[in-house]
């Protein structure tokens, strides 16, 4: 099957098109050359005046796992059905099931998500989760940094080179595209009763500091060869004046490449009255200064939410902010999380001033390239309200007349009224397409040159961003018409991306004795095995 | 050395070994008379082919004969559900497909710990910290090593722990404790109780003197569930303003916690939801199966139960059972049974451990030509396109 996309504006940063209007090409799934002679399209679909993209990735997102199916059904009251489901379309009347998010992912014009929290222990889970998201290509990435096997080798003194194995080991048993860093020590500190942990506090029992858990995985990332860097959620997330823990694990980073999550959440003074100001214009120098860094905003919209997050200190912590009044903390072998519902309100102060805090990073960090679109699904805002976020970047007006109406003081305060930048089609398709791909060594993907994946996002070209971005036009994913007029037409099933790196399989003795005496699980069923979960689930693996 | 999962009940061990040359045996000897038992009865199963009306028939017109089922019925319950992911999985997707309701053989269990959870969330535990971390567990419900044979050697009794080498204190409360667990929470907050329990004082001084007790609790009987529960709920609340404490349920097993868990990612919102109106509603009394089945608002039943051999309640309902290959009926033969793979024996497959935090890889021990219930369910759903 040979589709001609025929006269659409291409945005394409990676090969330099930046509104020119053209043809793509599409052969079997993939970004094929044209043809010699047009005529051999089997299928041609004008375009005029329409607006292409690669297919958008989405680097943050918590779409899976023990955590995120625990949220659901602590709120049934937010995912109330409002629609039938529509014929052939499985579970399509499902609000915030596996398939609705595959399906409203789709409709976005997104073709691959990463779940950025996946407990070791909860591999298995994650996967089949993920093989139940129709239609989008996922990932996740790996959680490190409280699980004790690491922290005593640590504390033993182990060389980096056998940290990096147990870094590319934890990779094969959870089949993950990267790692992730939460609090590092801090779910231990929990343990022991600790209720904050900074960057240079000592984890109890281990007699070593979160720093140097965290440059310890960061090193075997690099070393290791893995495209994605590690993936920091900071010490101290949400408290007042923890913008100075984001500058001090970005100078923690010491040149090597790291990328900081959801720094919305950590871009906070403490200076006024009501000690809670914005630090974004801090945050955003450094990371400007820093170009081994970097990030994704977090997004705070207002509305109701719920916070998810393998950060069990944090969680613990905000349980009296729920609302509603309800929470979940968990402890769990290696790590720990909670689950707390929140509504962010434009009238209130903090909210108000977390809602700008983002908005100023997105414009004040001027490098595309390095800030990502996310809003920490679903802790800033549920990954649904992203049409919103791409007015309020691309329309400085729409800007305003929000300031008009959040809390008075924290508009006054905020920089944003001084903003002008406004983010263009470029910049955009930068941002949510070509970057993610890069930074997740994803290269197949992200970009429009021949041999890609033929993952394509189509809009039409509107005044109102958020219907334009709200609703593709057209969606192909592997070259398949999945979404047209923004509605999905067909399902088709996504791949998992993982990475596989070398490493000494020696390494699996200490491993497996270490299991033995301490776990109930044997270490080979710990593992996950890709034949296992592509012949019981249909999950199937890709690796980079 | 490969390693078996053992599906048999809610600890889903994934330590047991058959030498390898035992593959074909039929009398696998674990040192778990649950598991003994499990395995034997699936493995010297024989029954292979379909039974309409109790008459051996053939998988085609078994087929068909489901399907004419399922498309006449207006309000199909899909129960039980003792069974593996794959199973579960299936249970849903019919539901979602033919507009029906599912439940779970241990559904009331399941939907008042839902109930709780839902009002107030919880903190809790899992069975691998309780094994190297907490130093007292309070164990509650009735008769634990019954239900999970293998639960004292697995979780409460290592030496080997991530902190300390001495197993946790065990206090047994049995199910008959709500008055005392009252009193105790009472006197930790503070508050006056009017009338006292000896035992309260020793439970108080045992609590405070651990760093971090886990009240783990077993299946209760149900006129003593919901208040125990709530209970705990609030002492463990109460005592981490500044200490640390747990809860840890534990479920019955029968795949209880995998039908929940996946139900909940298919629809959002677990069992006892009905897909009748085209979306997901979930109800936790209206949609009770056995409620379904006895107002007659039900008009098929589709048991599920690739685990357990016994057969489904005799209810007036036609019934579909994707069942166990050893199940056999002394009373009326259900309209249609379906033999299906028993994961974990004859086929491959994921359980959840009772904390729900791990999904247990069951491998299959032997080639077996039954059909797994996630492949009769595409089929069915592939003959009888969807009404609306
Ligand atoms: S304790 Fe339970 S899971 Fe473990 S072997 Fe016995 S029956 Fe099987």
């Amino acid at each position: 099957m040979l589709i001609r996309l025929k006269g659409a504006q291409i945005y394409d940063p990676v090969n330099e098109l930046n509104g020119a209007p053209g043809d793509v090409w599409v052969r079997d799934g993939y970004i094929c050359a044209a043809p010699e002679n047009p005529a051999e399209a089997d299928r041609t679909i004008d375009l005029e005046g329409r607006i292409l993209m690669a297919g958008a990735i989405d680097i943050h997102s918590h779409i899976a796992g023990g955590n995120v199916n625990n949220a659901r059904l602590l709120l049934p009251e937010q995912h109330l059905a409002e629609q039938a489901r529509r014929p052939r379309f499985p579970f399509s009347g499902a609000k915030w099931s596996g398939s609705d998010t595959g399906y409203r992912y789709a409709e976005m014009g997104f073709t691959t998500v990463v779940e950025p929290a996946v407990l070791p222990i909860n591999a298995h889970q994650a996967h089949a989760e993920l093989a139940d998201i129709p239609i989008i290509d996922t990932a996740g990435l790996a959680i490190v940094g409280n699980d004790d096997f690491l922290l005593r080798m640590l504390r033993d003194g182990a060389e980096q080179a056998r940290i990096n194995d147990y870094i590319a080991w934890t990779l094969h048993a959870t089949q993950c595209l990267g790692v992730k860093v939460i609090n590092a020590g801090g779910a231990t500190a929990f343990k022991f009763n600790e209720r904050q942990l900074n960057l240079d506090d000592e984890v109890p029992m281990y007699g070593m500091t979160s720093r140097a858990i965290l440059n310890a995985v960061q090193r075997a990332v690099v070393q290791l060869g893995i495209a994605h860097p590690v993936h920091v959620h900071c010490n101290n997330l949400g408290i007042p004046g923890n913008v100075n823990t984001a500058l001090d694990t970005i100078k923690a980073a010491d040149g090597l490449p790291m990328h900081l999550a959801h720094v919305q959440f950590y871009g906070y003074g403490d200076e006024g009255d009501s000690g809670f100001s914005s630090g974004a214009r801090a945050l955003a120098d450094a990371v400007m200064a820093n170009p081994n860094i970097t990030v994704d905003i977090g997004q705070v919209l207002f509305g109701q939410t719920v916070t998810i997050s393998g950060d069990i200190m944090r969680q613990f912590d905000a349980r009296h902010i729920a609302n509603p009044k309800k929470w979940v903390v968990w402890e769990g072998e290696d790590g720990g999380g909670g689950i707390v519902p929140f509504r962010y309100r434009a009238k209130n102060y903090v909210n108000a001033l977390q809602w700008a805090i983002g908005l100023e990073l997105f414009l004040l960090i001027d490098d595309p390239w390095r800030v990502f679109f996310t809003t920490d699904h679903p802790n800033g805002a549920p990954f649904t309200a992203y049409p919103e976020l791409f007015k309020l970047l691309m329309d400085r007006q729409y800007r305003n007349q929000w300031l008009e109406s959040i809390n008075a003081k924290s508009a006054d305060i905020s920089l944003l009224r001084h903003l002008e930048r406004e983010y263009d089609l470029n910049e955009i398709a930068i941002m949510t397409r070509a970057a993610p791909a890069k930074l997740l060594g994803l290269k197949d993907r992200g970009h429009l040159s021949v041999g890609a994946i033929a993952d394509i996002a189509v809009y039409r070209p509107q005044e109102d961003k958020a219907a334009m971005f709200g609703n593709a036009e057209l969606v192909l994913k592997n070259g398949v018409p999945v979404v047209e007029n923004g509605r999905v037409i067909q399902v088709i099933q996504g791949k998992t991306h993982a990475v596989a790196p070398e490493f000494d399989r020696g390494i699996e003795s200490a491993i497996s004795t270490y299991f033995d005496r301490y776990h109930l699980m044997k270490m080979d069923n710990y593992k996950l095995d890709p034949q296992h979960l592509l012949e019981t689930v249909g999950s199937e693996l890709v690796f980079h | 050395m490969a390693y078996i999962s053992c599906p048999f009940c809610a600890m889903v061990c994934d330590d047991l070994s058959l030498p390898l040359h035992n593959r074909e045996t039929t009398t696998p000897q674990f040192g778990c008379n649950k598991a003994d038992q499990g395995f034997r009865s699936a493995l010297q199963a024989t029954r292979q082919t379909p039974l309409i009306d109790g008459e051996e028939a053939s998988w085609e017109a078994a087929m068909k004969q489901a399907g004419s089922l399922l498309k006449g019925a207006k309000h199909p319950l899909f129960h039980g559900l003792a069974g593996d992911l794959l199973d579960s999985r299936a249970a849903i997707r019919m539901a979602d497909h033919f507009g029906g309701s599912i439940d779970h053989l241990h559904g009331d269990a399941i939907a008042r710990n839902l109930r709780i959870y839902q009002q107030s969330g919880w903190q809790i535990s899992s069975m691998g910290e309780v094994r190297n971390r907490a130093d007292l567990v309070i164990l509650i419900g009735t008769a634990p090593e019954q239900l999970y044979p293998r639960l004292r050697e697995k979780m409460l009794e290592g030496s080997e722990r991530l902190h300390g080498d001495v197993p946790p204190t065990i206090r047994e409360l049995g199910d008959d404790c709500l008055d005392l667990l009252s009193i105790v929470r009472a006197r930790l907050a503070g508050k006056p109780v009017q009338q006292d329990i000896a035992d309260s004082e020793t439970l108080i001084g045992q609590i405070n003197a651990a760093s971090y007790p886990v009240f783990v609790i077993a299946p209760l009987p149900e006129q003593r569930a919901e208040l125990i529960v709530r209970t705990c709920v609030g002492l463990v609340r109460d005592l981490n303003e500044t200490r640390r404490s747990a809860l840890l349920m534990l479920g019955a097993g029968d795949g209880d916690t995998t039908a929940q868990l996946s139900a909940t990612w298919h629809n959002g919102f677990g069992i006892r939801t009905c897909h009748a109106k085209g979306y997901p509603e979930q109800d936790l009394q209206m949609q009770a199966g056995d409620r379904l089945l006895q107002s007659g608002e039900a008009d098929l039943l589709v048991w599920f139960s690739s685990l357990r051999c016994d057969p489904p309640p005799a209810v007036a309902q036609p019934t579909i059972v994707f069942g166990h290959p050893a199940m056999s009926f002394t009373d009326k033969p259900p309209a249609l049974f379906l033999p299906v793979a028993v994961p974990g024996v004859h086929r491959r497959g994921y359980l959840h451990r009772a904390d729900g935090l791990r999904l247990v890889p069951l491998p299959a021990l032997r080639e077996s030509p039954l059909p797994d219930s996630g492949a009769l369910c595409d089929q069915l759903i592939s003959q009888e396109p969807r009404r609306c």
